[in-house]
């Protein structure tokens, strides 16, 4: 069985149906990439599927339970873990800290006032930290940290929620190119250590073609296509979308960048 | 039926002035996102200057229109003073100092008129051609309320061909939408700003005005009807005009309706209405969702944290200091002491909503009232001894936090802020009409504390002992996970959710536990006071919290404590030397505002040089 199954979801924002009845489905332990060009409705298909919107139509099963519509703190408690495009962490805590407070919550421990935070699952935290290559920044302010450091400690936050899947919004956004293979390395290997399957978007068609299993292409909100990383490369309507059927500039057939 | 009709006509001309003061501040937020806490100011001081206009013009209506005419302009003329004094210069800083600047102006105002115009209440002439009434449906109207009821259309009207039809009413529209974008198409965005804020400041003089021959003027009117106006503006939907007329004929109708009733059913009501609206639609009325403003309540940087390794050791020595202070001091100076430590731990209270939660309170003293109302009402109608009332205290004060911060934690940023206010205000409201129960502005005499604990050296130590407690209490839960997932909402309301914290629901909890504390420290000032008045619930005492976090620092563990004495004390003292002390406290508050935004703590630490990060 299927661990997540997307059917005909759709969210439509005035008149503009940013995602018109897309359906897929992401296997255990499986990594999957959803990729199209700018406005295809990606990240408002992560925000339905993360809770942050509410779908207008269609149904989202996860583990065979409905989730469809659930909002985010009930959609972690269920096993989906969340990055942001923008790096999301507590700014005002240490890198540990951040990952107490996602521990704390994922043992439902928030509604403890009388334990200190600072003693309660360290050593778990630290190796979280350590699984991610910060165990040296555990102890630094995060505004002391470097971006690509914030996806990192991100990644762990969302790790520490012991998710079993994991919905990662352009995990490598906003950070080096030559850092970019690192991480989704990291992230590649957390998934295999942990079982985790893995949804992310991307528009660095190096890092889609270098770590998914495979990849969904989305167009004007709906699905264009569906499989394996080859099979995308190298599918007519694919390069049509992306290329607008002319140019042989970017990406996709050269495994460069779109 | 011609008693209904009555009231509704009544109730609609009371809309106009309403109207006219929430269009004003509607206008100005909308633009500036400043929500200016004197335009109650600005609307008395229009009926101030009407009267002195209208008693030298003569009270023909020529003279009269005039009259009210010149003093909007003028109100107007001050409206851009204050913004270009003050508020220009603080349009990057949080919401907070907004709120904490525009009260100080508030408090100079009050001063500035009472000086001008003396105490008593000044009624204006009616002009002599709208004297008298005309009946309507067998019930005399008053000619001057049909007056005002066409003049709320008419100026909405106005408002909206002036916003729609002129080019300066566009760049104003543009702004309301995108700042940046009007800035970046080479619009002076000054001279815009200060021209928005002398057109609120006129909308809010004229509202003065036209009042003046309904309501005499007085020094009450600037924070009764700021109160009224940030309910209207909430109802209405922040930075829309239709929304502001819509909502002030509700409440103005409410009022009229409610009056005749049961005065104390009208407060319930409006609580109601805005229950209703808030939970519908969040927005308002006629907002817009996208409006809302989640930018964080004040700068959020790494928490300092060499608080946590010296915070007991400090507090312990602290606590021994206090112990021993009986030795050193008379009875007056204990007293005065006692109130420090009840306005320490509602300062440390206030802080966990704000520093922690990141929830803009402007109506923490609704909790400290609470509090002391509930002890002093079981001694005076129960007979029940001080060790009840003490527990009852901050029990009557969370479940009043409950109550309002179910709607309160569905708001964010400067709504959430009017909205606690608005609230404080309702239970002033109660606590000063409600003769028969609260005993009105007579207050409740004779709380005095049990034999045992009457010497002041024990209700001292009686203090010391429950609110250092407390507040130890409240820094445990700072530093446990409840405090930190508090933290993480308000760091990142995304990110929060995202690892499974329900942030309305540890919002909530904060509001209440917050509450709670601040009860307690209700109970124990009554019996300090041996008496309660409604002044304990009153907007001066919240704002009383808020600047004692904004001079120890509002994420400074020990800033509260550090606040409230120099508050407290820094009170006590200038009101013995002068009778213009607030003015001297507006004064002191624009000065830190504006130079020392960080407060005592974090200036010294900055000055310190904190470069261990």
């Amino acid at each position: 069985m299927s661990l997540l199954a997307v059917e005909g979801l759709a969210k439509a924002f005035g008149g503009v149906r940013a995602v018109a009845g897309i359906g897929f489905m992401v296997q255990p332990g499986e990594m999957v990439a959803i990729i199209g060009p700018n406005g295809a409705g990606k990240t408002t298909c992560f925000n339905l599927l993360g809770g942050q919107l509410r779908p207008d139509a269609g149904r989202v099963t996860f583990g065979g339970r409905n989730i469809t519509g659930w909002a985010p703190p009930a959609l972690a408690r269920a096993g989906i873990g969340r990055t942001f495009q923008v790096a999301q962490v507590f700014r005002s805590m240490t890198a540990r800290e951040n990952v107490q407070v996602a521990r704390a919550a994922c043992r439902r421990r928030l509604l403890s006032l009388l334990r200190s935070l600072a003693g309660t699952d360290t050593a778990e935290a630290d190796r979280l930290l350590d699984a991610v290559g910060l165990a040296a920044a555990a102890d630094q302010p995060v505004t002391a940290l470097a971006y690509a450091d914030l996806k990192r400690l991100e990644l762990a936050v969302a790790l520490a929620g012991e998710p079993i899947l994991l919905l990662m919004d352009e995990p490598t956004a906003g950070i080096a190119a030559s850092e970019r293979q690192a991480l989704m390395a990291l992230v590649r290997n957390l998934v295999a250590a942990r079982g985790l399957s893995v949804l992310f978007t991307e528009h660095d068609m190096d890092v889609v073609f270098g770590h998914a299993d495979r990849v969904i292409v989305m167009h004007e909100g709906a699905l264009l296509a569906d499989g394996a990383p080859e099979r995308i490369r190298t599918d007519p309507r694919v390069r049509e979308v992306y290329l607008g059927g002319s140019l042989d500039d970017v990406g996709i057939a050269a495994g460069g960048q779109a | 039926m011609s008693f209904f009709v009555a009231q509704l006509l009544t109730g609609l001309a009371n809309a106009a002035a309403l109207f006219l003061v929430a269009a004003g501040l509607s206008v100005i937020f909308g633009v500036t996102r400043v929500v200016n806490f004197a335009h109650g100011s600005f609307y008395m001081l229009g009926a101030y200057l009407a009267y002195s206009l209208v008693t030298r013009l003569g009270t023909g209506l020529a003279e009269f229109w005039l009259a009210v005419l010149l003093a909007g302009l003028a109100v107007g003329v001050i409206g851009m003073v204050v913004e270009i004094v003050l508020l220009r210069r603080l349009y990057r800083a949080p919401e907070l100092m907004h709120l904490v600047a525009t009260f100080a102006v508030v408090l100079i105002v009050q001063d500035v008129t009472l000086a001008l115009w003396g105490p008593q209440d000044l009624l204006g002439p009616r002009p002599a051609a709208l004297e008298g009434g005309i009946i309507v449906l067998g019930e005399r109207v008053p000619v001057y309320d049909l007056v005002l009821i066409v003049l709320g259309p008419l100026v909405l009207g106005g408002l909206w061909l002036l916003l729609n039809r002129s080019r300066w009413g566009i760049l104003v529209r543009a702004a309301t939408e995108d700042r940046e974008m009007v800035g970046a198409l080479g619009i002076d965005q000054k001279w815009l700003f200060t021209s928005v804020f002398f057109l609120g400041a006129f909308l809010a003089g004229i509202g003065g005005a036209v009042q003046l021959p309904r309501e005499p003027a007085n020094l009450m009117m600037d924070l009764n009807i700021i109160a009224e106006a940030f309910v209207v503006v909430v109802i209405g939907g922040m930075g829309s005009i239709g929304g502001a007329y819509l909502a002030a004929l509700i409440i103005a109708l409410l009022h009229a309706f409610g009056i005749v009733i049961l005065p104390e059913i009208t407060l319930v009501l409006v609580f109601l209405v805005m229950a209703v609206v808030l939970v519908a639609r969040p927005w308002g009325l006629l907002g817009r969702p996208e409006a809302i403003t989640s930018a964080p309540a004040h700068g959020v940087g790494p928490e300092a944290r060499w608080q946590g390794r010296w915070l007991v050791p400090t507090f312990a020595a602290s606590l021994a200091a206090l112990a021993l202070l009986p030795l050193a001091t008379d009875v007056y100076g204990l007293q005065v002491t006692t109130e420090v430590l009840i306005f320490a731990l509602f300062a440390v209270s206030l802080q966990f909503i704000i520093g922690v939660g990141g929830m803009i309170s402007f109506g923490h003293a609704a909790y400290l009232g609470l509090g002391a109302y509930g002890a002093a009402l079981l001694v005076h109608h129960l007979d029940a001894p001080m060790e009840l009332a003490l527990v009852a205290a901050p029990i009557a004060a969370g479940v009043g936090a409950l109550v309002f911060g179910w709607l309160c934690v569905r708001l964010s940023g400067v709504y959430l802020a009017m909205l606690t206010l608005a609230f404080a205000q309702i239970t002033w409201s109660a606590a000063f009409q409600w003769y028969a129960f609260t005993g009105g502005d007579n207050g409740i005499l004779g709380i005095w504390p049990s034999p045992w604990a009457a010497d002041p050296v024990i209700y001292y130590y009686v203090t010391l002992l429950l609110s250092s407690a407390a507040i130890a209490a409240l820094w445990r839960a700072r530093f446990a996970p409840f405090g930190y997932a508090l933290r993480a909402a308000r760091d990142s309301e995304l990110r929060a959710a995202a690892v499974g914290i329900d942030v309305r629901h540890t919002r909530w909890l904060a509001f209440a536990l917050a509450g709670t504390a601040a009860g307690l420290g209700g109970g124990l000032y009554a019996f300090l006071k041996g008496s309660v008045f409604p002044d304990v619930l009153a907007i001066p005492v919240s704002v009383d919290g808020l600047v004692m976090l904004l001079l120890g620092g509002v994420n400074a563990v020990l800033g509260p404590l550090i606040g409230a004495a120099a508050v407290t004390g820094g009170r006590i003292a200038l009101v013995a030397e002068t009778e213009l002390w607030r003015a001297v406290l507006g004064a002191v508050i624009v000065g830190m505002v504006l130079w020392f935004p960080d407060g005592i703590a974090g200036t010294v630490r900055r000055g310190f040089g904190r470069g261990r990060r």
